[in-house]
């Protein structure tokens, strides 16, 4: 009988893996079925699913759980925070110009966040609460953070603003004054502030849903995936069913999912499939990471066209944890660096 | 929560993935068979077997009708096959709590030739097959090494029309009767067998032993 992977066994280079191209596309746009994939659950059961859903990823792959840890309790808190939150108005914002939208300048690139937001200040204190728990280490770094929001109310705002936009010399500056590393402070701070814009990701993805978006980075806040998924299509077919999956991008930020064609380089655009191959464990083929030749980058990607039950985005880069390692090794670069995958967090 | 397979005979076509599906995942060699006048190839569950779909065809006012089954042990939610052992040897079949799979162990070895006699009629639905080169009782698994793995089950994997399908216990009764509603208003004769008791359910359009004399408990 053949048994499950076990974490850390040998991988082997799939020859041509990504053949047929475009098997799942009939069409060249990758759009077709544009539809964001906004969860129907209501709220509190997000909650109390996420916390299943952790339990079975540990009782899965009991290699994880140190990682899971202290993580687990932040996105937890994340999850409580977005259920409180979802129950408010949903924010209120112009339509976006689609053709901005079109030439890939994201929805929340130049918008002033602090009009969109409610008062974000219970909803730090709780993130930064939860993350002293999960590293004992940051926890007077988190209360200096939230000492400073007590301070200038629009403070969390801005700074949030300064995430999205990615401005590292505004990071940076704030460390100094605060006297922390710019790494540290932008984890602290996108930790306290996650679960705010996937909040607002969710409610505003429907601007987004219509546009033609086929570039790697995120149609709402513009940072790069942390995973990706096939996926079965939704329609129900009359006779066959199709096995082929959509390609889903997960943004390591928002938590935004996007649909993209398989045979690109999210990175550099690359559709050159002799130049682009995924590496996968002959046992679970499911389990992936697709590398590009041509830029060095990876993405790891879970065909869930295998599997009983799609795991949570938020939880598939944990899942597929091992591949970072492995595509590291080979000296490739991820995406997105999270705290997970980099040597320095 | 146990996990469930619904199997919607509706949609089947007799591709016989899941049966080869089966065996390649379990290493079982092919089966010497001869042309019996039927597509049934093999004739029947057997120990290298775990999977079968069988055919039956009528005639019926001037036209054939042909019935397609995908059999398989139904991991009934109180085992018979369970009961009888328990009474002769304790772990020689088990059910799996995460689960629900009914697995046949190696201890189905101790079993004497009347026992294992009294654990195969005890099944209701004609599964249990012996394996006589390894002397065990044998049957399905749910492809178990799988599905702690968040792994569909090989036939399931398979299935290229939708007939077969798996998931947690109340989200596949869900399914179930969804479709039932909707085949009830051409086929008033469809029908769910056995689905309190088992995590095999079958969707039939007609009478159940027109599909094979054991589909019902």
């Amino acid at each position: 009988m053949n048994a499950g992977r076990q974490d850390g066994s040998p991988l082997m280079v799939m020859e041509k893996p990504l053949r047929p191209i475009g098997a799942a596309f009939p069409s060249q746009h990758p759009d077709v079925q544009r539809k964001s994939m906004k969860s129907e659950t209501p709220a509190n059961d997000i909650v109390s699913s996420l916390k299943d859903q952790f339990q079975r990823l540990e009782k899965r792959k009991p290699s994880l759980k140190q990682v899971l840890g202290p993580f687990k309790g932040i996105m937890i808190a994340g999850a409580e925070l977005r259920a409180d939150l979802e129950a408010l108005p949903g924010p209120k914002m112009t339509s976006p110009d689609p053709l901005r939208l079109s030439a890939g300048v994201p929805l929340l690139a130049d918008v002033e966040l602090k009009k969109m937001l409610p008062d974000l200040k219970a909803g730090i204190k709780k993130m930064l609460t939860a993350l002293g728990t999960a590293f004992p280490p940051l926890k007077e770094d988190a209360a200096r953070l939230l000492a400073r929001a007590d301070e200038d109310s629009e403070a969390p705002a801005v700074w949030l603003e300064t995430l999205v936009r990615n401005e590292e010399e505004a990071i940076s500056e704030l460390a100094e004054d605060m006297g922390l590393e710019p790494e540290t402070l932008r984890f602290v701070m996108e930790q306290a502030l996650k679960p705010h814009l996937q909040w607002l990701a969710h409610t505003l993805a429907r601007h987004v849903e219509e546009i033609v978006w086929d570039k790697g980075y995120c149609p709402i806040c513009g940072a790069y995936p942390d995973s990706s998924y096939l996926k079965k299509g939704d329609a129900e077919q009359e006779f066959l069913m199709a096995h082929g999956g959509q390609r889903w991008l997960h943004c390591a930020m928002c938590g935004h999912e996007w649909r993209m064609r398989r045979i690109h380089c999210p990175y550099c655009g690359n559709e050159d499939a002799e130049s682009m191959e995924y590496l996968a464990a002959k046992e679970t083929p499911q389990e992936r990471v697709y590398v590009c030749h041509k830029c060095n980058k990876y993405l790891t990607c879970l065909d869930t066209s295998e599997l009983i039950e799609k795991p949570p985005g938020d939880l598939i880069p944990f899942e597929l944890l091992h591949l970072d390692v492995i595509a590291q090794q080979k000296g490739f670069t991820p995406l997105a660096w999270r705290h997970w995958n980099s040597k320095a967090a | 929560m146990p996990m469930t397979f619904f199997i919607d005979t509706t949609r089947c076509t007799a591709c016989r993935g899941c049966q080869v599906a089966c065996k390649e995942w379990h290493d079982f060699k092919s089966n010497e068979t001869r042309q019996r006048g039927t597509h049934q190839n093999p004739p029947d569950l057997n120990p290298l077997n775990y999977k079968l779909v069988r055919f039956a065809e009528y005639k019926e006012k001037g036209r054939v009708v042909w019935y397609f089954l995908p059999e398989q042990c139904r991991h009934c939610e109180a085992p018979p096959c369970k009961e009888a052992a328990d009474n002769y040897v304790q772990g020689a079949i088990i059910r799996d709590d995460a689960t629900g799979a009914v697995i046949f162990t190696e201890k189905t070895r101790e079993l004497k030739p009347e026992q294992m006699k009294d654990v195969i009629t005890n099944c209701p639905y004609n599964i249990p097959r012996l394996n006589k080169v390894s002397g065990m009782l044998v049957k399905c698994d749910m492809c178990i090494d799988r599905v702690r793995q968040n792994m569909l089950p090989m036939c399931v994997k398979s299935c290229c029309t939708g007939a077969m399908n798996f998931g947690e216990r109340s989200k596949m009764l869900k399914l179930a009767n969804q479709r039932l509603a909707e085949l009830k208003k051409k086929c008033p004769n469809a029908q769910l067998q056995d689905p309190e008791d088992v995590n095999v359910i079958f969707l039939l359009t007609d009478a159940p032993e027109k599909y094979y004399q054991t589909v019902t408990g």
